[in-house]
């Protein structure tokens, strides 16, 4: 499923590429993509729980960003 | 601009401190600085300025998060201030903080700007019920409902005309400010705004389907086909820091084990954490092509990523479909030639066998014929690529090219004028042939010299015959002429093309009208559709969308994605040519440390402005 999410909080374009990778590193997560400028990202995945792990640990590491 | 909280309390805290830092020189200049003193106001400077960096660098820590800018920002100041260099320390301070603003601000800016764009979706629309006009959203609005459009407001949904005539500006969607006239009877496209008199529309598409709709999803998916170019940067960054600051810890150590003087190589090390950011430069790609789409979607040119910009840059071979793309696709009657029969019957039957077709030959045809019949007239059957069949008052009439003729066993005329001929024949006997003709668009010749002119090679792929492809061809400069094509040839011809490409990354673009050729459009490297709003199936394969027919946009866009490339190139060079010249000085002990965040920053800023220049390209 494909699933566009706002993503903001991010402080530089460095670390929402450092973001994006965490995302794609997680388990069911097929593809994703970031784009910083319009503070959205594109999420290819087999399911919704899947997404929300790897938005869940990606925070973890950017504990000032925000998704919805 | 305005600008957010955050933004204003920075200002604010760059002012405060560069005053304080300014204070520091004067009096400095005025009596001999006592050093409770210099401490005093340096240290304030500091913590008004830098009392941010420290706290997120604080919290990057307990994250395991090391190679972040500001811890190594902070380690860098405070390395400077242990060493007693508080200037230094405070000058670093200023100068990053500085570059964040401006940074902050930069996208901010076209972050507002791309909203700028999405500002054509209109949000509303006005529904009369029980004689009274009331706003509703447009997704509320279903097929077949009538709007009514005022002047001044945005027609909120796709749909044909019921009442009024009034004149449209399309420039949100086409880019062209040039109005255009509307009556009852015309398509209209939702976001074009109304100009003169009220308009009543009934709608065709619902808004998720609608015109202004499908331009809002192209422009913000847009953003996440990345460039080649970005990839590599983001890549690239990721290995940057970690190298950067091991050449640090390499400075700081290594060379006193040999030579001595610890303190001097801890502060060349320094120098290595200060521009070890990359930021600017991972920002300033991404943000050079956003501005080349949204310049490009502001002239009507819908790209759909980054990456087909960026390829575009790179063509090699421009092949184009004949009719309709470099042809207006209007045909008009240029000479009717009757074997057997008179004129006025001949264009009759004509008209018969195209009744049903929707071919612009078609149009052309039925438009200057006597009424037909429809009691007289009996199934109709297209044959692919070569004509159509019907039945007219009960024998078989064909209407079509010339091989069909022959594959009837019968002799059709040879016809020597340019123009497309289409051949009658009726009953198992020829009637002769109708010749209509295109007419090429105005800004066709401009285009192809255009393109010639920057190197590139132009072709043709036509199902048309051919003395009429070698005619438009010839007269329009066009390199190579394919002619005669059926429509799984021109796949194999575009094939071809691509084959001959003297390198893999060098492209080979088709541009069609779309809507017959989109396996050709899906095919080529760069795939451009041609005013295509209408079909889906057109959107849906092209890379390019171009919402009119003015072909001067494929120069346009060939323009735009070569300056934007360049301006990349410029920046990534400039950039990583600057830090790596700041390294090699700071090795060398000629470079201190706010030298090497001046230099830093100034090139931030310096790239981040060369990347909002994508925004402006005519």
């Amino acid at each position: 499923m494909r699933k566009m999410i706002n993503v903001t909080g991010l402080d530089c374009a460095h670390c929402a590429s450092e973001f994006e990778a965490i995302v794609k590193g997680c388990e069911g997560i097929e593809s994703a993509s970031m784009n910083f400028i319009l503070e959205k990202m594109i999420v290819n995945a087999v399911d919704e729980k899947a997404i929300e792990n790897a938005l869940k640990k990606a925070k973890e590491k950017f504990p000032d960003s925000e998704t919805n | 601009m305005a600008l957010s909280k955050h933004q204003k309390r920075l200002g604010a805290r760059i002012f405060a401190g560069s005053c304080l830092f300014l204070l520091y020189y004067i009096i400095s200049s005025f009596i001999n600085m006592p050093f409770s003193l210099e401490l005093v106001i340096l240290s304030t400077a500091y913590v008004i300025l830098g009392y941010d960096v420290f706290l997120k660098a604080a919290k990057n820590i307990k994250k395991k998060r090391v190679f972040n800018e500001n811890f190594l920002m902070c380690t860098a100041t405070i390395g400077a201030y242990i060493l007693g260099d508080y200037t230094e320390a405070v000058a670093v301070m200023l100068f990053f903080q500085a570059g964040e603003f401006f940074q902050g601000y930069a996208t901010d800016k076209s972050r507002k700007s791309i909203k700028n764009l999405m500002d054509i979706c209109p949000e509303y629309a006005n529904i009369e019920k029980n004689n009274e006009i009331i706003k509703v959203s447009p997704y509320e609005v279903d097929v077949g409902d009538v709007i009514t459009v005022l002047p001044g407001e945005k027609v909120s949904l796709d749909g044909i005309i019921e009442e009024g005539t009034s004149s449209l500006n399309m420039a949100s969607l086409t880019g062209e400010s040039v109005p255009v006239c509307v009556t009852k009877g015309s398509e209209v496209m939702s976001g074009s705004i109304n100009l003169d008199s009220v308009l009543k529309i009934r709608v065709t598409k619902t808004f998720e389907n609608s015109t202004v709709s499908k331009i809002l999803e192209l422009v913000e998916n847009s953003g996440f086909n990345k460039a080649k170019s970005e990839n590599f940067i983001t890549r690239f960054s990721r290995v940057y820091t970690p190298f950067v600051v091991i050449c640090a810890l390499l400075t700081a150590f290594v060379p006193p084990l040999f030579l001595g003087g610890l303190s001097i190589w801890f502060k060349r090390s320094l120098v290595f954490l200060v521009i070890s950011c990359p930021c600017a430069l991972v920002i300033s790609v991404p943000l050079s092509f956003f501005a080349a789409i949204g310049c490009a979607s502001k002239h009507g040119i819908l790209i759909k990523g980054a990456n087909y910009l960026e390829r575009m840059s790179e063509t090699e071979y421009m092949v184009f479909d004949k009719t309709g793309t470099l042809t207006e696709g209007k045909f008009e009657i240029a000479k009717i030639s009757a074997i057997n029969t008179d004129e006025k019957s001949l264009l009759e039957f004509a008209a018969a066998a195209e009744f049903y077709s929707n071919h612009p030959l078609a149009q052309a045809i039925k438009n200057a014929a006597p009424k037909i019949d429809l009691k007289d007239l009996d199934s109709f059957e297209n044959i692919a690529g070569l004509g159509v069949c019907a039945l007219f008052k009960g024998k078989k009439i064909y209407a079509g090219s010339a091989r069909l003729i022959k594959n009837l066993n019968l002799c059709p005329d040879e016809v020597s004028m340019p123009g497309t001929s289409v051949h009658i024949a009726y009953d198992t006997e020829y009637l002769g042939y109708i010749l209509v003709s295109d007419t090429i668009k105005k800004d066709a010749p401009q285009t192809i010299t255009q393109l010639k002119k920057m190197g590139i090679k132009t072709c043709m792929l036509t199902g048309d015959r051919k003395e009429n492809a070698i005619y438009i061809g010839k007269k329009l400069g066009i390199d190579k002429i394919y002619h005669s094509l059926f429509p799984q040839d021109k796949v194999e011809k575009l094939t071809d093309i691509i084959r001959k490409k003297k390198r893999k990354n060098k492209a080979a673009v088709y541009v069609g009208d779309g809507i017959n050729d989109a396996p050709v459009i899906a095919m080529a490297d760069v795939g451009i559709a041609m005013g295509a709003l209408g079909s889906d199936a057109a959107i849906e394969a092209a890379d390019i969308v171009i919402t009119d027919d003015k072909l001067y946009k494929i120069c346009l866009a060939q323009k735009i994605s070569k300056k934007t490339k360049r301006i990349v190139t410029q920046n990534v060079a400039f950039s990583l040519g600057v830090k790596f010249a700041v390294m090699i000085l700071g090795v060398l002990g000629y470079a201190n440390l706010w030298l090497a965040v001046f230099a830093d920053v100034g090139v931030a800023f310096i790239a981040i402005l060369n990347a909002m220049r994508s925004f402006n390209i005519k």
